[in-house]
């Protein structure tokens, strides 16, 4: 999560998924509660329509008894002596058959049965339908309409009575009624579209159009909407009283409206809202991936570039056209850039005019210290040539001697002014790193043998692509430097003190370090370590770390010290073990 | 007024005119619910078969209409007043918990025979006629008065019952009234077609009244109209009870192509203009075509005292109606 490009691609996902998920989410919620709340009003409406036909029901069948209970020719036949039983009953089987019910009796003023309709009537050579035993039904009020419990758990009956009414008094009463078992709820049904129950006062099971199945647990007469299960569906279920008259437990009408279009479309909205998700997803990260790279890789550069110019590799231009903002950027570094490298070259004219004149009167130092021996030798020589002093030989010998060292001096001198001046640029090679160790033990076997000097080996193989001969000049140079600062040894130390050499590698890069035990350095020795013409020795040219730094930066490297007055001195070296092309 | 037709052209000009007239004298007409006491006028005489020998009646049950129980024609709300057959008056037996039976005062020595009242007379009053008719089967009535075209087809058809009694009340016309200046007559088969349909022919038409004696001639006579017959769209007075049922028959029977219109009216007068210059209601443009007379049933054991006691008493006991307060 540290790379810009991950946290891009992260924030895309999250922001390409979140809100859909939240959309869907609340889409998926509003559809299910828009779905149930249809659901529930049309299970109202169901409801409502089932006692609403219940009630049409109920008042036809209550009209037709009433208007039966007033029909003349029942009367006579119930009342009039001279009229049998057989026409009252033929009588009340074809009212029966013309009005539609499911069974028809008289009943007289002490509540038996005087005549029934409980005969079938062949219709078109067909029974019309099985005719209902009244005296099995229970006991009811003597007019009024009401849902009764038929026997042995067959279904309800709207059971009506109707009076008959004989100058003026109560003298009997017709019974009449419908069937509400299966076939009514499936008219219902039709009616509605949802499933349907009745169950009597105690709960049980009436009639159903849950054909084969199960019918649900039910708290009585719950006038919510519920939920249950059937067969593994969902269903939202409503339970009414179904009173149509006073008195009793009234029975009850359960109706079950199917949440399964709800749940389908929910599936489908989740099937879909996973798609659309991972579709989002992958988008997120294609575009991610893209705008991601279009951001990042400028920043990628410009970091590079950064690099690049704390490395002091201040030559290559940035060629790079990118967004606006980053446009900016670049402007700025590539004017950074040039600002760098012009300092630089004032810097190293600076430099380079300030080494030369220190190079001059280091020059002129160097000149003007065998001039002064060689000047007092001639005028030594002069002066006992003009005395004709008797140890003129002697003093001639002398000053010969003594113009030719210094001559000698001089050669040397400006041949290390003549070889700085020369310094070839590096041939980079790939040589083994302990085989460069090995030859300056082999220079250096002396001190080594005396245990001044160490080497501590690489335990790898570690190749390295550079000037071998420069880098080993630089090693010289800094090894001496350490012999020549340790020769005299610690204060209060016993002897010369000691140096050692450490190389290691990461692969990338290759460190050695150099490093003494000698008297160290001060703050401002150290500020003037590499400048030319510097020196801490007394016949130093003050050339030796200025080369060594040279050459280590040629080779793309850095160099660095740690010191403090009696604590010794380190040179820290780190060359790339490949230098850029 | 003319006893011999219901036109009179120096009289009244008007149906409305007409129509005026014969509510002033009809009081709140026929189908009207004002009530009245019911005050049967005096009886015409009776005369006797000849040769029928009537022994005494004990007690005789009658049903009748309550007055709640409305006709075609009228309807009345009135109590029942104290019967009266006859010359016989009749009080309430007060030891009767029911109110129904009624014990003739003063009364008859146990010797008397031929006595065209009963002794006792229980009377009940039906509110629906089928319950009057279920009644005389099951046995429960000697004698039932019905109401003009009330009796059941199946009590009509009955043989026990095919040759009952008619009895005319003494009050209520039905009448038509048309221009003052209509010279025809509505046609006769529109009547008979009217009563067979509508009252299931127990009102009596107006051509086969017979007028009591006249004053001064002294003979008893037939009313008939002289005038030549036309058709005639027909109208029912709307407080008629039964007007729409009876304009839709009317509408039905009538032969077409008429073009003055007829208003049926029912009238509560006298039928018996004993002075013929007495009967107010006979204007002109008002023609009289029916007298009320109700269906008398009784049963067989009965009939014999029903006739001789006489139909008419018996419709003259319905507390209301055609002559009380039609």
């Amino acid at each position: 999560m540290n790379s810009l490009r991950a946290r891009l691609i992260w924030g895309f996902s999250l922001v390409a998924v979140v809100p859909l998920s939240l959309a869907l989410a609340l889409l998926g919620t509003r559809i299910r509660q828009t779905m149930e709340q249809q659901s529930a009003v049309r299970l109202e409406s169901a409801i409502g329509v089932a006692r609403g036909e219940l009630v049409a029901d109920g008042q036809r069948v209550g009209a037709r008894v009433a208007l039966l209970a007033r029909d003349p020719q029942l009367k006579r036949l119930y009342l009039v002596e001279t009229a049998g039983d057989l026409e009252l009953r033929q009588f009340l089987a074809e009212q029966r058959f013309l009005l539609g019910l499911d069974y028809l009796a008289v009943i007289d003023s002490g509540g038996r049965v005087s005549a029934d309709a409980s005969f079938a009537i062949p219709v078109a050579g067909r029974t019309w339908s099985e005719p209902l035993d009244v005296e099995t039904l229970p006991v009811a009020a003597d007019s009024g309409l009401s849902v009764l419990a038929m026997p042995n758990t067959s279904g309800l009956a709207l059971d009506a009575r109707a009076p008959i009414v004989y100058a003026g008094a109560r003298v009997g009463l017709v019974r009449g009624g419908v069937r509400v078992d299966s076939t009514f709820l499936a008219r219902l049904q039709r009616l509605s579209g949802l499933e349907l129950l009745l169950r009597d006062a105690q709960g049980h099971v009436l009639a159903t159009t849950l054909r084969g199945r199960e019918a649900p647990a039910m708290r009585p007469a719950d006038p919510t909407v519920a939920r249950a299960r059937l067969d593994g569906h969902t269903y939202l279920t409503r339970e009414v009283d179904l009173r149509l008259g006073p008195g009793g437990a009234p029975p009850r009408l359960t109706a079950l409206a199917s949440t399964a279009a709800a749940d389908d479309a929910m599936t489908v909205l989740g099937s879909t809202a996973v798609v659309l998700g991972v579709l989002g997803l992958l988008l997120a990260v294609v575009l991610g991936v893209v705008w991601s790279h279009q951001v990042a890789s400028p920043v990628v550069r410009l970091a590079g570039f950064s690099e690049r110019i704390s490395r002091g590799e201040w030559d290559e231009p940035l060629a790079m056209e990118s967004m606006h903002e980053l446009q900016t950027l670049v402007d700025a570094l590539e004017r950074m850039r040039n600002d760098l490298r012009t300092y630089r070259d004032h810097l190293r004219a600076s430099e380079r005019q300030a080494a030369y004149g220190q190079m001059a009167r280091k020059v002129a130092h160097e000149i003007k210290n065998p001039l002064t021996p060689i000047a007092l030798s001639v005028q030594g020589l002069k002066r006992s040539y003009d005395q004709k002093h008797p140890d003129f030989g002697a003093t001639l010998e002398e000053a010969v001697r003594t113009v030719g060292e210094e001559v000698q001096r001089l050669k040397a001198l400006l041949q290390e002014f003549n070889e700085l001046g020369r310094f070839p640029p590096p041939r980079p090679v790939p040589f083994l790193v302990g085989e460069l160790m090995n030859d300056l033990r082999t220079l250096f076997h002396h001190e080594v043998a005396a245990g001044r000097l160490a080497f501590d080996m690489p335990r790898a193989v570690l190749t390295l692509i550079a000037d071998p001969g420069q880098l080993r000049q630089a090693l010289l140079n800094l090894i001496q430097n350490a012999l020549d600062a340790t020769a005299e040894g610690a204060p209060g130390g016993n002897g010369p003190g000691h140096v050692r050499v450490a190389t290691a590698g990461n692969g990338d890069k290759l460190f050695i370090e150099v490093s003494d035990d000698g008297p160290g350095l001060s703050e401002q020795q150290r500020a003037q370590l590499f400048m030319p013409g510097f020196t801490t020795k007394t016949h130093g040219t003050g050339l030796g770390l200025t080369i060594v730094e040279r050459i280590i930066s040629d080779h793309q490297g850095t160099i660095e010290v740690d010191s403090a007055p009696g604590r010794g001195t380190a040179f820290v070296i780190q060359i790339p073990t490949k230098p850029e092309a | 007024m003319t006893r011999e037709g219901c036109v009179r052209l120096d009289a009244v000009r008007g149906v409305a005119a007409a129509t005026l007239l014969l509510t002033a004298i009809a009081g709140a007409g026929c189908g009207a619910r004002a009530p009245r006491p019911a005050t049967p006028p005096p009886p015409p005489a009776a005369v006797p078969e000849a040769g029928l020998v009537i022994a005494r009646v004990a007690t005789l049950r009658v049903g009748l209409p309550s007055p709640r129980r409305a006709n075609l024609l009228f309807t009345c709300d009135a109590a029942l007043a104290a019967p009266r057959i006859g010359s016989a008056t009749y009080a309430r037996d007060t030891l009767d918990a029911t109110g129904r039976r009624w014990l003739r005062v003063p009364a008859p020595s146990p010797e008397s025979v031929g006595t065209r009242a009963p002794d006792t007379l229980s009377v009940r009053a039906f509110e629906d006629a089928t319950d009057e008719e279920i009644a005389l089967e099951r046995g429960e009535l000697d004698a039932a008065v019905f109401w003009p075209g009330e009796l059941s087809a199946r009590m009509r058809s009955d043989a026990r019952f095919r040759d009952a009694e008619l009895g005319l009340r003494s009050r209520g016309v039905v009448a038509c009234v048309g221009a003052a200046a209509d010279t025809l007559a509505p046609l006769r088969a529109d009547l008979d077609a009217l009563n067979r349909e509508a009252f299931g022919g127990d009102l009596l038409p107006w051509r086969e009244f017979v007028q009591p004696p006249d004053a001064a001639m002294g003979v008893a006579h037939l009313e008939l109209d002289p005038r030549p017959e036309a058709p005639a769209r027909w109208s029912v007075d709307a407080t008629l009870p039964g007007a729409r049922h009876l304009e839709r028959i009317l509408a039905r029977v009538s032969r077409p192509g008429g073009t003055r219109t007829l208003k049926l009216v029912c009238i509560d007068q006298p039928v018996a203009a004993s002075d013929a210059g007495g009967a107010d209601w006979r204007t002109p443009g008002v023609t009289p075509l029916f007298a009320v007379r109700c269906p008398v049933l009784a049963r067989t054991a009965a009939a014999a005292d029903v006739r001789a006691i006489g139909a008419q008493w018996f419709a003259e006991l319905a507390p209301c109606g055609a002559g009380a307060h039609p």
